[in-house]
């Protein structure tokens, strides 16, 4: 019989929970526990076996004496026989279940075995299994020590588990923590990738990690690896993307399966994958390829690398709002300096409606530095009816010393556009640049930049002036330099003008950026420019309605004043008469003798008062005429008889070359002769030394009906061209006798007529009158058969 | 030797006229208003007469009238101090008009014309 006394119990229980509370490693307490128990009890062997998680083998732990199998696959009787008898079995030497553990053979001594489960109320963790002589027997208080012996090393391995749990609780959330650390060691997205898979890997002891992200991430691929070298690079790839694709539907982390594996022709068999999510979508998945010792992923390591892919989403999400803030910022921080900018342009622009002033402004916000700060800036302003474009003015300095000067200065004086338009005189600029601006004239026709910009609306800018076809070599070889760019004045849709930059003296290249703004820039000064030609012309139009007014109270006072004259002429005429036909006769009889040539005065001041007098009665009349058909040559002939002896004195031939018959219905033979007469006396001043007046007669027949045309050419002084526009004004003259009032009388007759008279100088000198008027019909000539 | 009437009221003009149109070879009577020219025409015969418009009492176109109805083929020129078409005188029955000027050369040449002298 085998027993133990009370006391050595009671000690070896103490010595138990001593060794079970201790904080050595669970193995080495479970052997010294082992250690005790067999130093204790007269077990022939003892073996400890730990059940497995699968809860289907049990593994040897530890054992004193031989026979014992490292491993047993439990069958189901065997655990119902545990489960049955919660405290112990003692079986047989020749059961079936003693075989399953001992190999007897070892030891023919042996007669029995006795098994005790290590259990508490909820689980088994294992047994230990104990051998005995045939003979010997265990008491009741051995069974009894037994079972408070396992008791407690079932407590002791719960408390290992517990701990352990915890303790890879612990590791993971270092791990986590970790990646953490280096995720927030940078706001960059791919140096972030690269960390995160590195950590990763080197976390769950991968041997190599991808991350892939898909299109549907941004606007290209991203791939990350690291320590791809193990394997086939492009069979990785292949993988992941098959992964990817598998992923994509399900969204969730996944170990790969060995059926999978094969299918895929994996290089190992230990793959993980996750996918990582952005918005909903899939974008992208971390795949770990293989361990560092050959074993698979494991549950826990999938859902700390769940949590890893997780973040890595979060990571992504953040650095695209990141990039996306960025680049708003970026916009906006432009668009404040733009719309700055432009506010100080526009606000500078609308000073002023003076044009020279505004292209002034214009172009030196296109060129001082805190507007554009170009080089040099020229502005050209668009004729739509001529389709030219015209130089106006050119801003900048003349050779690049001028310009350093110029820079240097203004940085000096820090002189901004505000400062630059508050200046009450500005000086206009005198370089050669504006002087050659000014000369510079293109038709839109043809190949040029300036035509395009005119004709498409919209800037350009030319890189390279040598290889560009388009642009005008006129241009620029005044221009001289390599690159410009031009933007249209535009207003109210229209091509106004062109602004052209460029920066001849720095070489700064014109970046797109330069010509959105210049663009925008030249929409806002074409308006003003619109705006200022518009008050130009309401300033214009002004200005002639003025003098139309004034004009008007003048023919107004002028009607009166005919009035006036007609009431009085008759008084004027007779004395005239008396006056000058006594004098006359005087004159006559006077003859050689020198008292003529007083006499000769008063003949003719009484001839000019007579010529003033009857202009003025003409010129104020406006009663009905009586009207006839008159044959418009002899109306001339009748009028050069007055002249014939004027002609004879000043030397002038008279050169008549007329049409057979050149009817005029319905007219005032003394109102046509008046023509006749005012027209052939300015001839006569304008010959004074003498010459040849010609008189052409004709007659024009034309679907719009028929017009007697004459034409009167002198070879005297010809009109000059600044007064030719107003010779037909009455009381326009250039003569110290004249009264203005000819050409007005003979204006406002022909066009009483529905007829034209025209003026223009001859080429060899001399001016021609031209007069048509209406007349009679061909038909109306054969139906009556000829002439008055 | 011709015969002409002179009808003007301003007497410096009928001078004038008389010592033009003496030179010029004709005789001249004097009539200073429409009756006085009516008056001697009961007893005279002129080849022509030249006919002011404005006179005092019976003005020149009633004077004119007067003439036509007493000798339908007198010729007649009128004389005007206005402008020269204030009204067409043409259409009256005289037979040409002239606007007093200084320079008598229109009436002399308009005189000889309807004489019948031309060249
Ligand atoms: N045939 C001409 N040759 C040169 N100049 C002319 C001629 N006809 C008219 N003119 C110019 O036009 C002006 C106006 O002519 P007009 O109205 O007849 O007035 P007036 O003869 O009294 O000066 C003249 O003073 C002169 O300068
Ligand atoms: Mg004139």
């Amino acid at each position: 019989m085998f027993s133990i006394s009370a006391k050595k119990s009671l000690n070896l229980l103490k010595e138990i929970i001593r060794i079970s509370n201790s904080t050595i490693r669970v193995d080495d307490r479970l052997d010294a526990i082992l250690e005790n128990i067999s130093f204790s009890f007269s077990f022939k062997s003892i073996a400890l076996y730990i059940l497995d998680t699968e809860k289907k083998q049990i593994h040897l732990k530890t054992a004193k004496g031989a026979g014992f199998k490292n491993t047993v696959n439990l069958d189901e009787d065997f655990i119902e026989l545990c489960k049955r008898n919660k405290e112990n079995v003692i079986f047989d030497k020749t059961s079936k279940d003693f075989k399953f553990l001992i190999s007897v053979q070892e030891d023919p001594a042996i007669g029995k075995g006795v098994l005790f489960p290590i259990a508490d109320d909820k689980f088994y963790y294992g047994i230990i299994v104990a051998t005995l002589n045939e003979s010997e027997k265990l008491g009741k208080q051995s069974l009894e020590l037994m079972q408070a012996i396992t008791h407690e090393i079932a407590g002791t391995m719960r408390n290992a588990q517990l701990y352990s749990n915890a303790k890879d609780t612990v590791n993971e959330l270092l791990v986590l923590n970790d990646v953490w650390n280096a995720m927030s060691s940078t706001l960059d997205l791919d140096a972030l990738l690269d960390i995160t898979i590195n950590k990763a890997r080197s976390c769950l002891k991968a041997v190599c990690g991808i991350i892939k992200l898909y299109q549907e991430y941004g606007e290209e691929e991203k791939i990350v690896y690291c320590n791809t070298e193990m394997f086939e690079q492009h069979k990785l790839m292949e993988i992941c993307d098959e992964i990817h694709k598998e992923i994509q539907e399900t969204g969730e982390t996944v170990i790969l399966e060995d059926g999978i594996l094969e299918q895929l022709n994996c290089p190992t068999d230990a793959v993980m994958a996750a996918p990582i999510i952005h918005q909903g979508n899939c974008i992208g998945s971390v795949t770990l390829f293989g361990t560092e010792d050959g074993s698979r992923f494991e549950k826990r390591e999938k859902s700390i690398f769940s949590t890893i892919a997780s973040q890595i989403s979060a990571m992504i999400h953040q650095a695209l709002l990141i990039d996306e803030a960025k680049v708003i910022n970026r916009e906006k921080e432009l668009m404040v300096r733009e719309l700055t900018t432009l506010f100080e342009l526009n606000k500078a622009v609308m000073t002023t409606i003076d044009l020279d002033r505004l292209f002034h402004i214009i172009l030196t916000a296109v060129t001082i530095g805190d507007g554009f700060g170009f080089n040099r800036a020229m502005l050209f302003l668009y004729n739509e009816n001529s389709g030219l474009i015209q130089g106006m003015m050119g801003v900048g300095p003349d050779s690049a010393e001028d310009a350093w000067k110029v820079w240097s200065e203004i940085c000096e004086h820090d002189k901004t556009l505000k400062d630059f338009v508050e200046e009450k005189e500005l000086e206009l600029p005198q370089s050669k640049l504006n002087e050659m601006v000014k000369r510079l004239r293109v038709s839109i026709e043809g190949t040029s930049i300036l035509g395009l910009t005119v004709k498409e609306k919209q800037s350009f800018n030319i890189k390279d002036v040598s290889h560009d076809p388009r642009v005008n070599q006129e241009l620029l070889s005044q221009l001289h330099c390599r690159a410009f760019a031009t933007a249209p004045l535009m207003a109210s849709g229209k091509v106004v003008g062109i602004i052209l930059v460029d920066n001849i003296y720095n070489d700064r290249v014109i970046t797109d950026d330069d010509i959105r703004l210049l663009t925008i820039f030249a929409n806002q000064a074409g308006m003003a420019i619109d705006n200022s030609v518009l008050y130009k012309n309401l300033e214009k139009t002004h200005h002639q309605l003025k003098e139309a007014h004034n004009k008007l109270v003048h023919s107004e006072k002028l009607a009166a004043l005919g009035e006036m004259a007609a009431g009085v002429a008759h008084e004027i005429r007779n004395p005239l008469v008396s006056i000058g036909g006594f004098a006359r006769r005087l004159s006559r009889k006077l003859e050689d003798r020198e008292e003529s040539h007083y006499v000769n005065i008063i003949c003719k001041e009484v001839e000019r008062l007579e010529i003033i007098l009857n202009d003025i009665l003409v010129f104020s009349r406006e009663e009905p005429l009586a009207l006839g058909t008159h044959d418009i040559n002899s109306i001339i002939d009748d009028t050069l008889q007055f002249f014939i002896n004027d002609f004879n004195k000043s030397n002038i031939t008279v050169d008549k070359e007329f049409e057979e018959e050149v009817e005029l219905v319905e007219v005032n033979f003394h109102q046509l002769k008046q023509v006749f007469i005012n027209l052939f006396s300015n001839a006569k001043h304008a010959m004074e030394g003498g010459g040849t007046l010609k008189i052409k007669s004709f007659r024009t027949d034309i679907e719009a009906g028929a017009f007697a045309t004459v034409e009167i050419s002198d070879t005297g002084s010809g009109i000059p061209y600044n007064i030719i526009t107003n010779i037909f004004n009455p009381f326009f003259t250039t003569k110290d006798t004249g009264t203005g009032l000819g050409l007005a009388i003979t204006h406002k007759i022909i066009s009483n007529y529905g007829g034209d008279i025209e003026v223009f100088n001859n080429d060899e000198g001399g001016a021609t009158f031209v007069i048509t008027l209406p007349s009679k019909k061909m038909e109306q000539y054969n139906k009556e058969g000829g002439t008055l | 030797m011709k015969h002409i009437m002179v009808v003007d009221d301003e007497e410096n003009i009928r001078f004038l006229y008389k010592e033009e149109l003496i030179d010029e070879g004709y005789e001249v009577i004097l009539a200073s208003s429409g009756n006085e020219a009516l008056e001697l025409l009961k007893t005279n015969k002129p080849d022509l007469i030249t006919l002011d418009i404005k006179m005092p009492g019976m003005d020149g176109i009633e004077t004119l009238r007067r003439i036509k109805e007493i000798d339908k083929n007198m010729p007649v020129i009128l004389c005007t101090a206005y402008g020269q078409y204030k009204q067409d005188f043409s259409s009256w029955a005289s037979d040409a008009y002239v606007v007093k000027s200084a320079d008598l050369e229109e009436l002399k040449t308009k005189i000889k014309s309807m004489l019948g002298e031309n060249k």
